[in-house]
């Protein structure tokens, strides 16, 4: 019987391992040790060195060993619930705050969970209102207004 | 004689009207947190840390310590009424609570665990009160060697305990990496800015946070958006026998709990597995377990309880948290402007006094709370998750943009939220990350002291007794899982 690659863990391991191969980079631009004490690249480089050591044995572990279990539902659902997050980000200095909120809430409820319109744009409209109220007015944090609110 | 004085102090502190409205607040919001997927108790104080900055810290503290020990009453709710652990630490509770629910004893179970939750709680917070500031007297004597040594300790603990230790410290070292970023404290040169202005002051601990456990939690939680059933609560008051039955596991689970809780960073998960593996070794009848015995409840609701109150001991006296969630109240004490540690016991004394006396009054209104309204809470399950994880998203955005009005924080969400849901995917734990970058610093200037101290010397980290043990420590809470595996394998391959 072919076992199943653990795919997940070996993108994580690479992902991890890579973070510590660009600390290790970026540490070798800074002083390692000044008078007899660390200097500020050491600790960085260390990190570096013993994030990629780990990364390494994590992946082989993941390739020694078949993944145990497979991961419960599809990925399709969860990347186009972070897509319509990220989207509401990049909106978030065009169209400014609220109406990007609400956008990205109106998408998740209709598009993403076939929910009833009229509700949706209700229960949006409200969320978006309710988390200008709160931190725009009560709080006074300066939410974006984007490109026409200025 | 000291401490009953001071606890005194601490309730006429925690007695204002302005803290039992935040300490009622917080287990209500716990409560609800405990009860809703996709937001973890971490999450909520992480998110909540904006709307508090006029509070008082103490006030504040109240707060996210009520969001703490209330997320593990909510959480009894799902695993008993839906069979789906709001929280990992109630786990151990769905086996026999939902069968107790299937044969409509949903109301004794959650009685009992309510009750149980009291007792337990009540008794973890006076063990809190006798341990943590003799400890604290002890740890005064620490110098940065053994500072470096007690972070070495947590975060290994912490990260040994998953489902694989190697995947623990990846996360745990990447936190420690990341806490690097920004202007080095001792000589000021940027580290790893990558030539960006806004990565200056590093990555803020709330923006992880809210994107491991608020945003990677919704991710990979929202492909089972639907309706579940909900069972119906009726008798919330445990019978006579159910009592009889349930006396000695609330009190063996509180024990149980409170010394794992109060051990770096094993905390209520393992303690409420533990409790329920003594109970059923100690069963007249093994047989019933996992059949709805309501000591399976009993035991395991108990210890989750003392264990949230036993991590608190060496987060308040040492400075060193044991979990995610007091990783996160600790980020919120430095933001605070408070040095968390040792000293916080004679330079913040009302403070912690007052949240120690909070706690017992907390879990009073948690038991009052629970037996008759637990009808209310468990409507919310009925809430298809479909109409809550959006605004969830929505609040984790606002949340972030707000603790330092920057939209590229809200990019750093989108990563890391992308981040926690691939770890949460494939098992990789994400709580030794936050604790990494939150106690990175520390980790950094004790370990540049120390070595100040020596002339570069590394042997002032084992010279020292305390500092020695203390590493010694970290080597066995490495090597006890690593040969437990070894053993497991070696009996699987035998047979």
């Amino acid at each position: 019987m072919r076992q199943r690659v653990a795919w997940g863990d070996l993108v994580l391991s690479a992902a991890f391992a890579a973070l510590g191969a660009v600390w290790i980079a970026g540490a070798r631009e800074m002083p390692m040790w000044e008078r007899e004490t660390p200097g500020p690249g050491w600790l960085p480089f260390a990190f570096g060195a013993i994030l990629l050591a780990l990364s390494i044995g994590a992946a082989a572990q993941a390739l020694r060993r078949p993944a145990s279990d497979v991961p419960q539902g599809g990925g399709r659902k969860p990347l186009m619930v972070l897509g319509a997050t990220l989207a509401a980000v990049l909106g978030l200095e065009v169209v400014g705050f609220v109406p990007s909120i609400f956008l990205m809430l109106l998408a998740l409820f209709v598009l993403a969970e076939r929910r009833p319109f009229l509700p949706a744009v209700l229960a949006a409209a409200g969320m978006a209102g309710a988390l200008h109220l709160v931190f725009a007015v009560w709080l006074a944090v300066p939410l974006p207004r984007g490109v026409f609110g200025d | 004689m000291e401490s009953v004085s001071l606890l005194m102090a601490g309730f006429a502190e925690a007695l204002t009207p302005g803290r039992i409205a935040m300490c009622f607040l917080g287990v209500l919001l716990g409560q609800m947190v405990g009860v809703l997927p996709g937001i973890g108790p971490a999450a909520a104080i992480a998110l909540l840390l904006p709307l508090t900055f006029g509070l008082d810290p103490a006030s504040a503290l109240i707060l996210f310590a009520g969001i703490y020990y209330g997320s593990q009453y909510g959480g009894t709710l799902t695993s008993v009424l839906v069979s789906v652990p709001g929280e990992s630490s109630t786990v151990m509770t769905a086996i026999d609570g939902h069968q107790m629910a299937l044969q409509g004893r949903a109301g004794a179970a959650l009685g009992i665990a309510a009750i149980g939750s009291f007792i337990a709680g009540t008794a973890g917070t006076i063990g809190l009160i006798l341990l943590a500031p003799p400890l604290a007297g002890m740890a005064l004597a620490f110098g940065p060697p053994e500072y470096f040594s007690l972070v070495v300790l947590g975060l290994v603990a912490l990260a040994a305990v998953g489902s694989s230790v190697v995947k623990g410290l990846v996360a745990g070292v990447a936190g420690l990496a990341l806490g690097t970023m920004g202007i080095d404290p001792q000589v000021g040169v940027a580290r790893y800015d990558f030539g960006q202005v806004w990565l200056l002051d590093g990555i803020e601990f709330i923006v992880l946070t809210v994107a491991l456990f608020g945003l990677g939690e919704v991710l990979s939680s929202c492909n089972d958006a639907g309706t579940r059933p909900v069972a119906k609560i009726e008798g919330v008051l445990p019978t006579r026998e159910d009592w009889r039955r349930s006396r000695m596991p609330i009190l063996r689970g509180s024990l149980i709990g409170f010394v794992i809780g109060v051990l770096p960073a094993t905390g209520a998960t393992i303690a409420s597995f533990v409790a329920y593996i003594v109970e059923k070794r100690l069963a007249r009848d093994p047989s019933r377990f996992g059949r709805g015995a309501i000591e399976g409840v009993a035991g395991p609701e108990a210890s989750n309880n003392a264990a949230a109150a036993g991590a608190l001991v060496p987060m308040l006296s040492l400075g060193v948290p044991g979990s995610g969630t007091t990783a996160v109240i600790l980020g919120a004490l430095v933001m605070f402007g408070i040095r968390p540690g040792p000293e916080m016991f004679t330079t913040n004394a009302s403070l912690v006094w007052a949240l120690i006396a909070s706690m017992l009054i907390g879990n009073l209104i948690l038991l009052v709370m629970n037996l008759p309204l637990a009808g209310l809470f468990a409507r919310l399950l009925r809430v298809p998750y479909s109409w809550l994880y959006p605004p969830i998203i929505a609040l984790c955005i606002a949340g972030v943009y707000a603790q330092s009005n920057s939209v590229e924080d809200c990019w750093l969400l989108v990563g890391f939220g992308l981040l926690g849901w691939l770890m949460k995917r494939h098992d990789w734990p994400m709580a030794p990350m936050v604790l990494g970058l939150v106690l990175s610093p520390l980790f950094e200037s004790a370990m540049r002291q120390s070595l100040t101290l020596s002339l570069g010397d590394p042997a002032i980290f084992v010279a020292r007794p305390l500092s020695a043990g203390l590493l010694a420590c970290a080597l066995l809470a490495l090597l006890v899982p690593l040969l437990a595996l070894a053993r497991q394998r070696r009996a699987r391959d035998a047979t």
